[in-house]
């Protein structure tokens, strides 16, 4: 009773209690709601009048959608390509941020500044820069004496834009967090694996890197996540084309839910995302656990 | 001594601060003023099969329009309202909405706000019919005023309307894509090749592709480093509507309504994919995939020959800095054959099935059946292909020996010989999707022709069956 009469207690529950309200509505809410439209014939005018089906949503989009399989290689290779040229890139630029000295906080505010510009704005950006007869990315390749490419309308380099596009734009967000978790290195065990000789690519293997793997690990998974769910820029950029080269999950759902009014299908497929990205992610916890600790 | 500060002093500073930053970043909300034309008396036109309407008295009564949102949609829904105003005294409020425009309907619908009257797309209503969202209008409006729809409308336009044996709209809007070639004269005479442009030399269109393909390739343009500066021709934008349309020339439906087939692994798909995309971006090298449509890539100078948009004359004139583009028939497959043409149908009016005022709505309905309703629509981009068969010959609308008059003349040409995709199919959209992307494929070398047409005939095939399993 002297808890709950705790003036400090009370501000606590009320700001939870704010919190897990706006969680429960506009979150927990809508997934349960989608998953009830995922096993029904979902009738959006008359909701209390759709009928039941059970998995056969599923059944359709895994037998009998091929776009489905088509979406679900294109998200898979976005992802993992995104995965492989965010991780390396950001620990190098943090590796090198983490050594400066001055002005670190200016070089991350440069660096950080693409996060915060919004993707459509980006994506409109880069489609003037990648445009294959008067975008400057290509006059840039010529200068250099290199063929042009076609960059968002060709089948294979429409994949490779957007790609680029991505790491641009999220780089900056994870150089922050990768800095971070290296600035808390302890100074001692550098002090330490100096005095006894070791190189800096040892010290970097053996001191650095595993006392980073827990922020690594979180920046894969954010990545992770984050790639798997891609809408934006691949519809701003590219709209799905050229000839479906970069036509994602996520597209497939608004397509089946907002154009052909598909509501049950498109719950279906987004649960099975929404499954697929718990899987993975869980996969990746498992497989990144560190047997050891400092 | 420093004095902290409390939390209580903390948290209303914030949301002082925060409250403030919001009101101050609030947009500001600029009226945009809707010029209205002067509206043109409608002299009263004699023509036969014209629908008999006697307007209400409708006064104190007010109705909604939704539309699309783009200045010339909305000027012409502010013509049309007054017209009808000044018929029967109904205001109308007109709410302009963003593409696409069923979305805005079904959920509008879904939490009990719809207008009475909305401007959509044919085809585009298709899943809201499935829905039971819209009113079916063939007792209420056509019946009501003796309107033959056969005679009165081109099929192309009336098609999109009409699913499942019944009409579910007004459409004022024939089709204006597929069936036309956009010229830009100023270059045409610029190069001095008008004998290749064959509205300069008395025809209405192209005989056959070489001839079209001539001009383009005259018309093309390289800079000193040998890299193509202006393309020839582009067909981008509208694909498989050509596709169809080169192929029905050649004597083979895509769709076989009888039957119940698809056709895009006949030998006929086969040859109207080469002439529409292998022949001209790989063998003549004068066209190439752009990511935007035809008729924006020849604004922006980027390509001479757009197989674009019948409007884009009058559109030309306001958005292109008054850029005289042409408009001549698409050529035939078969030289010495008339060319025939698929098209998708246009724009019309619908009555939603929770309209609130739902007798004014079929009242306005009734009204945009009319000669003068139908006229007054026609008016948009600067001249439009009217789904009405006899305002496609208003002299008036497009008056002998001008311009704009004669590009539509030669736009209702092709419009006589078009034909909607067809029905029972499935989902129009869906369709569109699957080949305009085996277009897309060959056009951008991802696929050969045979490749793209079986993919595209495959997943045809599975969005029939899942049509008919009632997915």
């Amino acid at each position: 009773m002297r808890t709950l009469r705790n003036p400090q207690f009370q501000f606590g529950f009320v700001v939870l209690a704010l919190v897990l309200t706006w969680y429960v509505l506009f979150s927990f809410r809508p997934v349960v709601l989608g998953f009830k439209m995922a096993v029904t014939d979902y009738d959006l005018l008359n909701p209390a009048d759709s009928k039941l089906v059970g998995l056969q949503h599923f059944e359709t989009i895994f037998n009998k959608y091929k776009l489905f399989w088509v979406s679900v290689r294109n998200t898979i290779t976005y992802a993992v390509m995104v995965n492989l040229g965010t991780v390396p890139i950001a620990l190098v630029f943090a590796y090198c941020l983490a050594k400066v000295a001055n002005g670190r906080s200016w070089y991350q505010w440069a660096l950080f500044l693409p996060v915060v510009v919004s993707m459509a704005a980006v994506a409109l950006l880069f489609r003037f820069l990648m445009d294959p007869g008067l975008g400057i990315f290509n006059h840039a390749l010529k200068a250099a004496g290199l063929p042009p490419s076609r960059w968002l309308t060709g089948p294979r380099s429409a994949m490779y834009s957007i790609v680029i596009v991505a790491l641009w734009k999220g780089l900056g967000g994870n150089i922050v967090i990768l800095t971070a978790g290296l600035l808390n290195v302890p100074r001692e065990l550098y002090d330490v694996a100096k005095v006894d000789g070791a190189s800096s690519w040892k010290t970097f293997w053996y001191v650095t890197l595993p006392l980073l793997s827990h922020v690594l690990k979180l920046v894969m998974i954010l990545v992770t996540i984050g790639s798997l769910q891609v809408y934006t820029s691949a519809m701003i950029l590219t709209r799905g084309g050229p000839g479906r080269a970069t036509y994602m999950i996520s597209q497939f759902v608004v397509e089946e839910a907002f154009t052909h009014l598909r509501f049950g299908l498109a719950s279906s497929s987004a649960f099975v995302l929404f499954l697929a990205i718990l899987v993975i992610t869980l996969m990746q916890l498992r497989l990144t656990r560190v047997g050891w600790e400092y | 001594m420093s004095r902290k500060l409390s939390r209580r002093e903390f948290l209303l500073s914030a949301a002082a601060v925060g409250a403030g930053t919001l009101a101050a970043c609030a947009p500001k909300v600029i009226e945009k003023e809707v010029v209205v034309e002067k509206l043109v008396e409608v002299e009263v036109v004699r023509v036969a099969g014209q629908p008999a309407w006697t307007p209400p008295d409708l006064s104190g009564q007010e109705y909604l329009i939704w539309g699309l949102q783009y200045d010339p949609h909305v000027e012409t829904y502010h013509r049309l309202a007054e017209r009808f105003e000044k018929h029967t005294g109904a205001k109308a409020t007109v709410e302009p909405l963003g593409w696409p425009i069923e979305n805005h309907i079904i959920t509008g619908m879904a939490a009990g706000l719809v207008a009475d009257v909305v401007c959509i797309v044919g085809k585009q209503i298709f899943p809201l019919v499935a829905e039971e969202a819209v009113l079916a209008v063939d007792e209420l409006v056509y019946d009501a005023i003796g309107c033959d729809v056969d005679t009165w409308f081109g099929p192309v336009g009336l098609q999109a309307y009409q699913y499942f044996g019944k009409t579910w709209g007004v459409p004022t809007e024939g089709n204006n894509v597929s069936g036309f070639v956009n010229g830009p004269l100023d270059l045409i005479e610029e190069e001095g090749v008008e004998d290749l442009w064959p509205p300069l030399n008395g025809e209405d269109g192209f005989k056959g592709f070489e001839n079209m393909w001539e001009l383009a390739d005259a018309l093309q343009k390289v800079d000193n480093a040998g890299n193509v500066a202006r393309w020839g021709l582009s067909s981008e934008g509208w694909h498989n509507r050509h596709l169809f349309g080169i192929m029905r020339t050649l004597g083979r439906d895509w769709w076989d309504q009888e039957s119940h087939t698809f056709h895009l692994d006949s030998d006929e798909a086969y040859e109207a994919m080469q002439l529409l995309a292998v022949v001209p971006i790989f063998e003549l090298g004068i066209e190439t995939h752009l990511e935007e449509a035809a008729t924006r890539s020849q604004f922006a100078g980027k390509v001479a020959l757009a197989c674009g948009n019948a409007t884009q004359p009058g559109t030309a004139l306001t958005e292109a800095d008054g850029m005289r583009v042409d408009n001549a028939v698409y050529p035939s497959a078969i030289p010495g054959r008339e060319a025939l043409f698929v098209g998708e149908g246009g724009w019309g009016f619908i009555v939603p099935a929770q309209a609130k005022n739902p007798d004014v709505a079929i009242e306005f309905l009734k009204f945009m059946t009319t000669y003068e309703g139908q006229k007054e629509y026609a008016r948009i981009y600067g001249g439009n292909t009217s789904a009405c068969n006899a305002v496609n010959d208003d002299a008036e609308l497009y008056p002998e020996g001008t311009f704009i008059g004669d590009a539509m003349r030669r736009a209702g040409v092709a419009q006589k010989r078009t034909i909607y995709y067809g029905s029972e199919f499935g989902n129009p959209s869906e369709m569109e999707e699957i080949t305009s992307s085996a277009v897309e494929k060959v056009r951008i070398g991802e696929a050969t022709t045979e490749e793209a047409l079986a993919e595209a005939q495959e997943l045809l095939e599975e969005m029939l069956k899942r049509w008919n399993e009632g997915a």
